[in-house]
């Protein structure tokens, strides 16, 4: 018979995790398991496990596991109406359809500004076997009509025994709620959790007399003994086995106004247009891929997407939309000529199988980046145009992870705010994990139940960008929920994967800072723009110089201290090798790195293992870089087809890739020695494939991103005050604003401060040499105030003087007072003394007062404390003066790479302007930093006994005594911390 | 106004336990039990050889290689807190505790029992010094701020003189302020305004436009030394009572088992309660409070407990544990005594010893005089 599995996706509820929950079912006996939870979140996660189980043992070359071959797994959800509970059970896809309609709808009652078409009230659902918790329930049930059953249990015999005396159906499936106390502790824990209360006080749903048993027994109990229970039971099964969710198929909606068309026809004389405005002479090459592109979406029925994409973007943003096409979706030519990519994928040599192939089961999706403050926008002009019962954002599933389970269990346990911060601060950057977070005897219990929690599922968040729309109501395909922290959005209840898996093909509409800084740009070079900004930076001595020296902080995507090195030490700023580079900076990948540096200066001679890599990886001197290059040396080495291939991709970039990737590594092996590969051959290319963990692209998302850092690296070549202020305007990069401002003021460009009457809101270039401060930074200056001033400013003119200025203008003590003191009013007082500017808006300095005049100090004080920076005095200079010590500078350090020996200890103060922990192989904490004063950057690594001794990490904006000896690394030079 | 101080009271404790420890620096260990030992209070000597709170405790030995470092023990601070308390009400009735060794003190008013206020200040200091072996430090003024700031002056006793309050002041950081909030601190510093002398010209409404018009004329009176506190008493009034439990470690309120404590001190008093508050603080210091209700404070002290019992537990809904319970007590049916002896009040105070024998024989029964209504409340007929 069948059983009722309830997962950690009933939430505050539920104990087993999917696969603990598939291996309970079948360890009590079943091969049936009904997915129990309120709601339908959890299915596809299960069913993932489930295909996982089977999939390990192919990947392990054997046979099918006889225990679990014929398992099933079966849909179904709770839901309460009126009152009573239920559950629901689809039999038919109309059944399906109603009972995500019910859980959506349920689901956007609480929140009516979400108004749904055709959503209606939430009903039982027709079309599914439904099951009443209780009598009264099945009682209300059938007083509306509707047939149901009782779901019977020993403990409520008197029930179902009074129902089968009155000839109402009762079904006794085994609802695996939790097996052991542990289990129903866990339950408690849970509860109180997602009630926000405190373990002690909060009682379990469940009575310890619903433990599961095992199928044997619970069969020989009443009410399931019962000849007509068992009957009874075994008819909803055939009823729910006689059903099955299409899963997989590919669900694609028409875009709007082109229903019915021949879309393929339609695409085919868009990309026909499209290529011949792109290549004004296409070449043979270019038709071919064209042609085969076409092909083989017109063959997967893919064309619609396409359309739709396009019809999105355009409705957004016109036809000249301001994006960046990334993804495997920038491989594709089609895109190019949609206008969906910025880069050619036949130049750039871009692989359209990564997109698509014949082969591919799960749905490709395009990620489509808009300026960082359009995207919203674009996505609810999505929603608009499809209309809210067919569009939905894709939600996140967050699982607890050590730092919030931790938190999560101390606080069901009472204890307080300044503990759980302690222990974060532990917890922090640990790679595993609780057992050493406290001595505390009395955080025991607390750790071993976090422990415990770790990986459960946690609560629903928003994807940043992804977003589906489906070809009807969306509850035909699944159910959808308001999206939490998020107005006027509706989400799936499904995550990515569910998504994929389902069939429906997602759109990643996501955000990107650097775009807005490219848009500022341009709008303010107006006609100074070449004509095509792409190909022109690219192709851009001075932007290519710029980039091959490594001065490329603030250009997107290749401004850490990591990709600039790489860039020193390779010395090229062309655009295939940014592509390289900005693919191969992964944790994991540091000793590669090493190796294609040496390669690619003619170091280290390169000899293929196998010719293989030769004619696979020969533009990265034999060093996997792109995901690609792991499905080709997949293919290519082992004999796996493209799809399995891809699989190992996929994994690579999933969470529980270390627990899963043995397997593949086995098959990976298993095939290279049938086919004869030489083992130095298979352990090197293993070796760079596990480097991909984590995270990793692909060459066309490497590429359409190294396109807009060549856009962004030419604007700083040639307008870098421009291009300062523009970043740091969009809070778009890797540095706070004081290192973009030093960074400024190395390319002798002069930073002005704040000015009433000069600053704009935002950052603004002054000419070509100078940046002014924008009012934006001015911390505690109230936003509404500041933009009436501008806008007054605007209207009727700069200000005489701040008389002026306070009479024409209503500013609260508050704001007169952060402006003053981030000196947006020094204009009026060329001595600097901003205390008589502030004691203006109270009328002036009171008789008998006499204020203490600010020094250059007390103005960098007041300038650090109002906007994170300093004008006149960098924050390093500062506390040497005041603090003492520190007779060296941090440009000293880079004498070493200037004809000065090695070794050199130096002691400086120094801002810590970027930071970045990692793990040595031994687990240790060790940090790579870059420092800065008035004098310059410094890049440094403190070793994990230099972090023991200080106790404390480095952390961005730190002012610190800094101590160390001069190194060269590859020739670079670099402080190692003492 | 007295002020009284002593200096780095814990560290004078542990003095006095252990004369080996004198003039040396020290250091508490921080009560937090963190993974990496590091340190909660320093004293002067270990401060002046650079030790700071916070410091891991192996880098402070290094630093300071005849560091002792103690371990805490806040249940003897908070007693010899409550000590000094007991040693003030010995010469005033009015005062106030307030910092860890610091206590303020009206000493107006004791002429007559001790002689002139500068003799009496002086003949306290001594006498706590030869009781407890605690060294303290007076200031004395009618404005409270200037007593206090003379009394962390350390020159053992320094009067403030009538009218000279301001003058004394004037010289003074702004940042000795007590309980000066930081933002307020840094808006003033940033208006050039350091000492109590920038702060004390300006006008009432400019400092009520950079602080808050509610908070701006205590704060005058005080950086001018214009402010005269009215003390409370430092002991409860006769018939009130104060119990406290402080929980150490602080728990949940399930477990802190209120019900056995208050039956037992609502036992222990054969009186009638004529009003009752429950106050406690959370583990992060939120304070609450639950007052009974006439119907509460008829029924019997079994009943009364658990319905205290049952208050706490409905009161103390965040998410903490609970540091300390305090019980408040006035104790006797009837009105609060005032000065002039009320008849009913007599009458009541006639009839209490036989209603305690009846609430003794009948513990579980509210035995109340014939006049109180079915309701609780006393009827005014």
């Amino acid at each position: 018979m069948f059983a009722l599995g309830v997962s950690d996706f009933s939430v505050g509820e539920g104990v087993y995790p999917a696969r603990q929950l598939l291996r309970l079912a079948r360890a009590l006996g079943y091969r049936d398991l009904v997915c129990w939870d309120r709601g339908v979140a959890g299915y596809p996660k299960l069913r993932a496990e489930l295909a996982w189980i089977h999939q390990a043992r192919e990947l392990e070359g054997l046979p099918p596991d006889p225990d679990w071959v014929g398992f099933r797994l079966h849909l179904g959800a709770r839901f309460a109406w009126r009152g009573h509970g239920y559950g629901a059970l689809p039999v038919s896809d109309a059944g399906y359809a109603a009972l995500n309609r019910l859980l959506s709808a349920q689901a956007h009652r609480e929140r009516p500004d979400l108004v749904i078409p055709g959503l209606g009230e939430p009903e039982p659902p027709g079309g599914c076997v439904l099951l009443a918790e209780d009598l009264a329930g099945l009682d209300a049930l059938l007083r509306e009509g509707l047939y149901g059953a009782l779901l019977g249990h020993p403990r409520r015999a008197r029930e179902a025994r009074k129902a089968l005396g009155a000839g109402l159906p009762v079904a006794a499936p085994q609802v695996l709620r939790f097996r052991t106390a542990e289990g129903l502790e866990m339950h408690r824990l849970k509860r109180a959790v997602a009630a926000q209360a405190t373990l002690i006080r909060t009682e379990a749903l469940w009575d310890p007399a619903e433990a599961a048993v095992p199928r044997g027994d619970w069969e020989a109990r009443f009410p399931f003994c019962e000849p007509a229970v068992a009957k009874a039971t075994a008819a909803v099964l055939e009823q729910v086995a006689g059903w099955s969710l299409h899963w997989g198929g590919w669900v694609l909606p028409d875009p709007l106004g082109r229903e019915g068309a021949d879309l393929d026809a339609l695409l085919r004389e868009r990309v026909r247009a499209g290529v011949a405005a792109r290549f004004p002479k296409a070449d043979g090459a270019v038709l071919a891929r064209m042609e085969q592109e076409l092909d083989l979406i017109a063959y997967k029925g893919f064309a619609r997407y396409f359309l739709l994409v396009q019809d999105i973007v355009r409705a957004a943003q016109g036809a000249t939309p301001r994006i960046c096409g990334r993804g495997s979706g920038a491989a594709s030519l089609v895109s190019y000529a949609l206008g969906l990519s910025n880069v050619d994928p036949v130049a750039t040599n871009l692989m359209f199988e990564r997109f698509l192939t014949k082969e591919r089961k799960d749905p490709p999706d395009m990620d489509i980046d808009f300026a960082w403050d359009e995207r919203d926008a674009v996505i609810q002009s999505v929603f608009a145009r499809y209309g809210r019962d067919r569009v939905a954002m894709v939600a996140n599933h967050a699982f607890f992870k050590p730092k919030g389970a931790l938190r999560a269990v101390a606080q069901a346990h009472g204890r307080p705010d300044s503990e759980l911060k302690q222990l974060a601060r532990f917890v922090r950057g640990w790679e595993g994990g609780l057992d050493r977070a406290a001595e505390n005897p009395a955080w025991d219990v607390i750790l071993r139940q976090a422990a415990a929690l770790t990986g459960h599922f946690h609560q629903f968040s928003v994807h940043p960008g992804g977003t589906v729309v489906t070809p009807g109501p969306f509850w035909e395909h699944a159910a959808f929920q308001p999206a939490p922290a998020k107005e006027g959005v509706s989400t799936t209840t499904w995550d990515k994967d569910g998504v994929e898996n389902y069939g429906l093909v997602k759109i990643d509409l996501l955000g990107n800072r650097s775009l807005a800084v490219i848009r500022d740009a341009y709008a303010v070079l107006g006609d100074r723009v070449p004509g095509d900004p792409g190909t022109h930076a690219r192709n851009d001595p001075a932007t290519r110089d710029l980039l091959a020296r490594g001065d490329s902080i603030g250009v997107f995507y290749v401004e850490s201290p990591a990709t600039r090195q790489l860039q020193q030490r390779v010395g090229k700023g062309d655009f295939e090798t940014l592509v390289i580079h900005s693919s191969l900076i992964r944790p994991a990948a540091y000793r590669w790195v090493d190796r294609y540096v040496k390669r690619s200066r003619g170091e280290e001679a390169w000899e293929p293992g196998d010719p293989v890599f030769n004619e696979l990886l020969s533009e990265s001197f034999g060093v996997l870089v792109y995901q690609e290059d792991v499905i080709k040396v997949c293919v290519a080495l082992a004999g796996w087809s493209h799809h399995d291939a891809d699989q190992l991709r996929k994994l690579l970039g999933k969470p529980d890739c270390e627990a899963k990737l043995p397997l593949f590594e086995a098959r990976f092996r298993r095939g290279c020695a049938e086919r004869g590969v030489r083992p130095a051959t298979v352990e090197e290319a293993w070796d760079m494939i596990r480097t991909f963990t984590g995270y990793s692209f692909c060459k066309p998302h490497s590429a359409s991103y190294a396109q807009v850092s060549f856009e962004s690296a030419w604007i700083k070549a040639h307008h870098p005050a421009l291009f300062f202020a523009s970043v740091i305007t969009n809070q778009g990069g890797y540095y706070p604003a004081i290192a973009y401002l030093g960074d400024a003021r190395r390319h002798r460009l002069v930073v002005r401060g704040p000015d009433a009457n000069a600053s704009a809101w935002a950052f603004t270039a002054e000419g070509e040499q100078a940046v002014r401060v924008g009012l934006l930074q001015v911390k505690g200056a109230r936003e509404a105030e500041v933009r009436a001033l501008l806008e007054e400013r605007e209207r009727h003119g700069p200000f005489a003087d701040l008389d002026d200025l306070l009479g024409r203008t209503a500013l609260s003590v508050t704001t007169a007072e952060a402006l003053c003191a981030a000196g947006a009013f020094d204009r009026w007082s060329p001595d600097g003394d901003r205390t008589r500017l502030m004691w203006a808006r109270l009328g002036g300095v009171p008789a008998g007062v006499r204020p203490r005049p600010t020094d250059p100090f007390d103005r960098a004080d007041l300038e650090m404390a109002t906007m994170d920076l300093t004008l006149e005095l960098h924050p390093a200079a500062l506390a040497r003066v005041r603090r003492g010590g520190g007779p060296d500078r941090a440009a000293d350090v880079a004498k070493a790479g200037a004809g000065e020996r090695p070794g050199r200890d130096l002691r400086f103060w120094a801002l810590v302007v970027a930071d970045k922990d990692v793990a040595t192989e031994q687990g240790q904490r060790m940090q790579f930093v870059t420092f800065e004063d008035e004098t310059g950057l410094a890049e440094a690594v403190a070793f994990p006994p230099v972090l023991k001794r200080r106790q404390r990490p480095f952390r961005v904006g730190d002012v610190v005594p800094v101590r160390g000896r001069t190194t060269l690394q590859d020739k670079l030079p670099v402080l190692e911390v003492l | 106004m007295l002020a009284m101080w002593v200096p780095e009271l814990p560290f004078q404790l542990a003095c006095s336990r252990d004369g080996a420890l004198r003039d040396r620096p020290l250091a508490f260990l921080s009560a937090e039990q963190p993974r990496t030992p590091s340190l909660w209070f320093v004293n002067r000597l270990g401060r002046a050889e650079g030790l700071v709170p916070g410091m891991p405790m192996d880098q402070a030995l290094r630093t300071a290689r005849g560091l002792r470092v103690l371990d805490p023990s806040p249940q003897v601070w908070w007693e010899a807190q409550a000590e000094l308390g007991t040693f003030l009400q010995a010469w005033t009735p009015q005062g106030q505790l307030l910092r860890l060794g610091e206590a303020l003190v009206e000493l107006q008013g004791t002429q007559r029992l001790f002689g002139p206020l500068a003799d009496t200040a002086e003949r306290m200091r001594r006498e706590l010094a030869a009781r407890n072996g605690w060294e303290s430090h007076g200031g004395l003024s009618l404005s409270a701020t200037a007593a206090q700031l003379a009394a962390h002056g350390e020159r053992h006793l320094e009067r403030v003189a009538e009218g000279a309050e301001a003058a004394f002041l004037a010289p003074q950081p702004l940042r000795r302020l007590p309980d000066l909030a930081p933002r307020l601190q840094e808006r003033f510093r940033r208006l050039g305004l350091r000492a109590f002398g920038d702060l004390q010209p300006v006008p009432l409404p400019v400092l009520a436009e950079l602080t808050n018009p509610k908070l701006a004329p205590d704060l005058r009176a005080r950086v001018r030394g214009e402010d005269r506190p009215r003390l409370p008493l430092l002991t409860e009034r006769p018939g009130h009572a104060r119990h406290g439990w402080r929980l150490q470690p602080p728990r949940l309120p399930e477990e802190v088992g209120l019900a056995v404590r208050c039956l037992d001190r609502l036992w222990s008093d054969p009186r009638h309660p004529r009003t009752l508050v429950l106050r406690w603080w959370d583990v992060d210091g939120e304070p609450h409070a639950w007052r009974a209700g006439p119907e509460d404070l008829t029924s019997p002290p079994l009943v009364l407990a658990r319905r205290i019992q049952q208050a706490f537990l409905a009161g103390a809904t965040r998410r903490l544990l609970v540091r300390e319970v305090e019980l408040r007590l006035a104790w006797g049916l009837g009105r609060e005594r005032a000065l002039f002896e009320d008849p009913r009040n007599a009458k009541l105070d006639r009839l209490e010893p036989a209603l305690a024998r009846l609430r003794r024989r009948f513990p579980d029964q509210a035995v109340l005089p014939g006049w109180v209504g079915r309701g609780g409340h006393l009827e005014t007929a």
